[in-house]
């Protein structure tokens, strides 16, 4: 039984079919373009929703139960919550912001929040209303608050959206220490992959208020479900193919008149598979000697992005493929637009999913 | 110069602001979450008064008032004294017709005010009157202060109404702004012109007032 077990089912005010569990001092990612309702799910586990349908549990305590009626009003569930607003209180000092959400007597009130306010590095900015702090400022205010609840869950919902990217850097460090003292289950929603890639021990991906899949950041990139879940990771070479043969260490495709060889195949038949563009590597050598799955590639587009490439090209099967390299090498290798370029999809990476036909 | 009118008016425009502080805030607070059907109806119902021609208001007022209506037969029963033409008539017609000038500011803070702080006040453990006397209504105080002090200013300055519910009893129901016609009809132009010039600067204060806390509701 996992610390916090949530389950999801409604068609008002927006669709929602979502499971979801997490450990103690496990961070999960949920993860989902804008609208699929990831702060929908956080707030049906804070209990800030109203006519919420499904089951909330976090420890021993049901929050949520509408088959049974139970329905725990918000203040009364143990929860940590940063907003993606922050949604700190405008005419409380920091101190006071904190305190908020603290229990017990006045004086042990003030020494909880200045200690949660001195862990998330704000020591001397406790007099500070809100409208004096930075972006990063506030988010930490907002987390001390959180934590000064004593949670039994902390939902963070999209916590580094608002903020520049430098800050955004300190606060993921900040996270990710501070993530080592809690042994509570912790939410946070996010629709960048590699935040959740960063700082998640699993994600939960999300499209059009459905859970597709839940794993480990790297496995779920790695082999995701389904082509959905593949296009939300960001992936660019999805294709469909037939399995022709499969066995427990590897399987062979084909690909539009091309054979590819990928991991092993739980499908046999019409199916789609994904390899990630740092798999397909250009190499040396010409089509005599050909390695596995080496094919020869018309390029139609670099694109430098950084120091990286992002390098477009079609292959004879007319399949066009997106593989990204260092600039340096596309320069030392002399690739331009137009040119031919041997290219070798590494079969271990090519992952297999089932094959429906999905509108486009 | 008579200080007889003018303490009634002051009365009656504390009296008014009093009751609608708790009225127009709950009213507002109410008006600015709920998402019931009818919640145009009731906001056009309460603008009312501010299109009515006060003597139409007053109308139905003093009809809803007097000895022939409910509210004035049991009124009368209890006290011994009609509704109409008192003090305590004064002060219901009063209210009525100060609703859109308290609750509309009221409103606009309350709608202000982020839902977002709302739901953060009750996941820091508030429940709904605290999170309400805490955050809610703290963050709207300059509104709600607003709406005070417009009724307060639009009470001393209100004749229409006043003269067709309260009539024109001295020490009852004769208010600074009836003083001051009374003057006129009786060519005491000197005591009109300073009982005028004084309502100008207090209603020039009270508006000056609510500018300052619209202001601060900015800084916050």
């Amino acid at each position: 039984m996992a610390a916090l077990e949530v389950s999801v089912e409604q068609t008002r005010p927006i669709t929602l079919s979502a499971e979801l569990a997490c450990e103690r001092g496990e961070l999960l990612a949920l993860v989902g373009p804008s609208g699929s309702g990831k702060s929908t799910i956080l707030k049906t586990i804070a209990g800030l929703l109203s006519g919420a349908s499904g089951r909330v549990r976090v420890g021993g305590s049901v929050w949520l139960d509408s088959a049974a009626g139970v329905d725990l009003p918000a203040h009364r569930r143990k929860v940590g919550f940063v907003f993606q607003s922050y949604a700190l209180f405008p005419h409380m000092t920091a101190l006071d912001n904190v305190m908020a959400s603290a229990s017990g007597s006045r004086a042990a009130k003030r020494r909880a929040a200045a200690d949660w306010l001195a862990l998330v590095n704000m020591k001397g900015l406790e007099d500070r209303r809100p409208a004096q702090l930075s972006g990063g400022q506030q988010q930490r205010v907002a987390l001390a608050r959180a934590l000064a609840r004593e949670p039994d869950v902390l939902l963070l919902d999209e916590p580094f959206s608002a903020v520049d990217q430098m800050t955004r850097d300190r606060l993921y460090e900040e996270l990710a220490e501070l993530r080592q003292r809690l042994s509570i289950p912790a939410v946070f929603v996010t629709h960048s992959i590699p935040e959740a890639q960063m700082l998640a021990d699993r994600m939960v991906v999300l499209h059009r208020g459905r859970t597709l899949q839940s794993g480990t950041p790297e496995s779920v990139y790695r082999r995701p479900q389904e082509p959905d879940v593949a296009r939300l990771l960001g992936h660019k070479n999805i294709f469909e193919a037939t399995v022709v043969n499969a066995d427990e260490q590897s399987a062979v495709l084909e690909w539009r008149g091309l054979a590819i060889v990928a991991r092993s195949a739980a499908v046999k038949g019409p199916a789609h598979f994904v390899v990630p563009a740092t798999d397909i590597r250009i190499v040396d050598g010409d089509a005599l000697q050909r390695r596995q799955n080496q094919f020869e590639a018309r390029i139609a587009s670099i694109t430098p992005l950084g120091g990286i490439a992002s390098i477009r090209a079609q292959l004879a099967n007319g399949a066009r493929v997106v593989l990204s390299a260092p600039v340096h090498i596309v320069a030392r290798r002399g690739l331009r637009e137009g040119g031919t370029v041997q290219l070798a999809i590494v079969a271990s990476a090519v992952h297999v999913m089932q094959g429906s036909a999905e509108p486009k | 110069m008579d200080w007889t009118s003018l303490r009634l008016s002051l009365l009656l425009a504390l009296v008014t602001s009093l009751l609608l502080l708790p009225i127009g805030a709950l009213a507002a607070r109410f008006l600015a979450r709920t998402r019931i059907r009818g919640r145009s109806l009731i906001e056009a119902a309460l603008a009312l008064p501010l299109v009515l021609p006060p003597t139409v208001l007053g109308y139905y007022l003093l009809v809803g008032m007097g000895g022939g209506s409910p509210l004035g037969a049991f009124y009368e029963r209890i006290t011994g004294h009609p509704l109409a033409f008192s003090f305590e008539g004064l002060v219901i017609a009063s209210v009525i017709f100060n609703l859109p000038f308290a609750i509309i500011p009221m409103q606009r803070a309350f709608e202000a005010v982020p839902a977002e702080v709302l739901q953060a006040a009750r996941v820091c453990g508030m429940g709904p009157w605290r999170a309400f006397t805490r955050v809610e209504l703290p963050l709207a105080w300059p509104g709600v202060l607003s709406g005070l002090v417009m009724t307060a200013a639009h009470t001393l300055g209100e004749f229409g109404v006043v003269l067709m519910v309260g009539g024109n009893i001295p020490g009852e129901t004769r208010t600074i702004a009836i003083e001051i016609y009374d003057r006129v009809q009786a060519f005491d132009l000197d005591a009109a012109g300073k009982m005028s010039a004084l309502l100008l600067v207090v209603s020039l204060i009270a508006l000056g007032v609510t500018a300052r806390a619209g202001r601060g509701a900015r800084v916050l």
